[in-house]
């Protein structure tokens, strides 16, 4: 992977357009999964739930455009090796919650091609308490995955937490 | 430059800026990028939604989830004003944080025209009325906000625009 990282340190264009397109990625992400969550849990109940599906491909892009330049900021940093970001429990964390979240997100897909096929119950009728739990389990895995991400630079100080 | 100096001298901002608490910059900056996530995320989503869905979507009863945007706005405010003032002497001497501003005031702008417009398609005949005006709306609010964050993140990179 030096290829990667000469790449990366003799262009300082690059890392800035990564950086702006894991944001791009994760607001459509994010964004897209966010509102289908809510509509899950019970906001805008009257909204057909299958016209918010099909944002879902949407959504994926977001990840693709994430795991992207994610693996260019974990293979491709001039100034950090992988391993060093590995062992780092904000980053685990991270990765732990977007396997959640990406799970969820394959179960929303489900949930999608039998919208469209027509086989899942009137739009209008509030879905069921499993559904809901997984819409709030899903935006609490989505905002740590951002919050984790955005702490990623300032290492595992814990011990801060109790520092004011 | 002395009022730049002036606005980081003061007690909030230098914890802000010097504390080494979590609490202090760090959160500050995930909270900004949280706002982000739920504003520039779920308006995006809504956007597409608009830009995508068929005639017979009932627009008006996407209205509850702008009460959520503007929330994740408002944190943005927030957050963004604190850490302006942590480190002003850094932001305001940027041309593209300027930038930064501007996109991000016509986001809010139009943003509003367009919660006004949900808020008046009541029924399906002025739905159909509303729908041409919310589709060009939705393609420039997307536009701002792929801006606004671009040159967001491009503030962390003052060499790239002073040398």
């Amino acid at each position: 992977m030096s290829f990667l990282v000469d790449f990366v340190a003799g262009h300082n264009w690059v890392w800035p357009l990564c950086e702006i397109l894991h944001f791009l990625g994760l607001t459509l992400l994010v964004g897209i999964v966010g509102l289908i969550d809510l509509r899950l849990i019970g906001i805008a109940s009257n909204v057909p739930l299958a016209d918010l599906y099909r944002l879902v491909p949407w959504a994926l892009w977001g990840f693709l455009i994430c795991l992207l330049t994610g693996v260019i900021f974990l293979l491709g940093n001039p100034v950090q090796v992988p391993s060093d970001v590995l062992i780092k429990t904000t980053f685990q964390l991270k990765m732990i919650f977007i396997l959640i979240g990406g799970t969820n997100a394959l179960f929303l897909l489900g949930l999608e091609h039998d919208s469209i096929q027509g086989r899942t119950k009137d739009d209008a009728i509030s879905p069921a308490r499993p559904q809901k739990i997984v819409a709030i389990i899903s935006l609490f895995c989505w905002l740590s995955v951002v919050y984790l991400g955005r702490m990623l630079p300032y290492g595992d100080s814990f011990y801060f937490v109790f520092h004011w | 430059m002395e009022l730049l100096i002036w606005l980081e001298g003061g007690t909030v901002a230098t914890w802000v800026r010097e504390s080494l608490s979590l609490w202090a910059f760090p959160t500050l900056i995930a909270l900004h990028a949280l706002g982000m996530a739920g504003s520039v995320g779920l308006s995006m989503a809504i956007c597409l939604l608009i830009l995508r869905s068929v005639d017979t979507f009932p627009i008006s009863r996407v209205e509850s989830f702008f009460n959520f945007i503007w929330l994740a706005l408002g944190v943005n405010f927030v957050s963004g004003g604190l850490l302006l003032v942590a480190n002003a002497t850094e932001l305001l001497i940027l041309p593209v944080f300027y930038i930064k501003l501007f996109f991000v005031l016509c986001s809010a702008w139009i943003l509003l025209r367009l919660n006004n417009i949900v808020l008046l398609s009541a029924t399906v005949a002025e739905e159909s009325g509303c729908r041409s005006r919310l589709r060009p709306l939705a393609l420039t609010l997307l536009g701002c906000w792929i801006a606004s964050v671009a040159a967001g993140r491009l503030t962390a990179y003052p060499s790239l625009f002073l040398g």
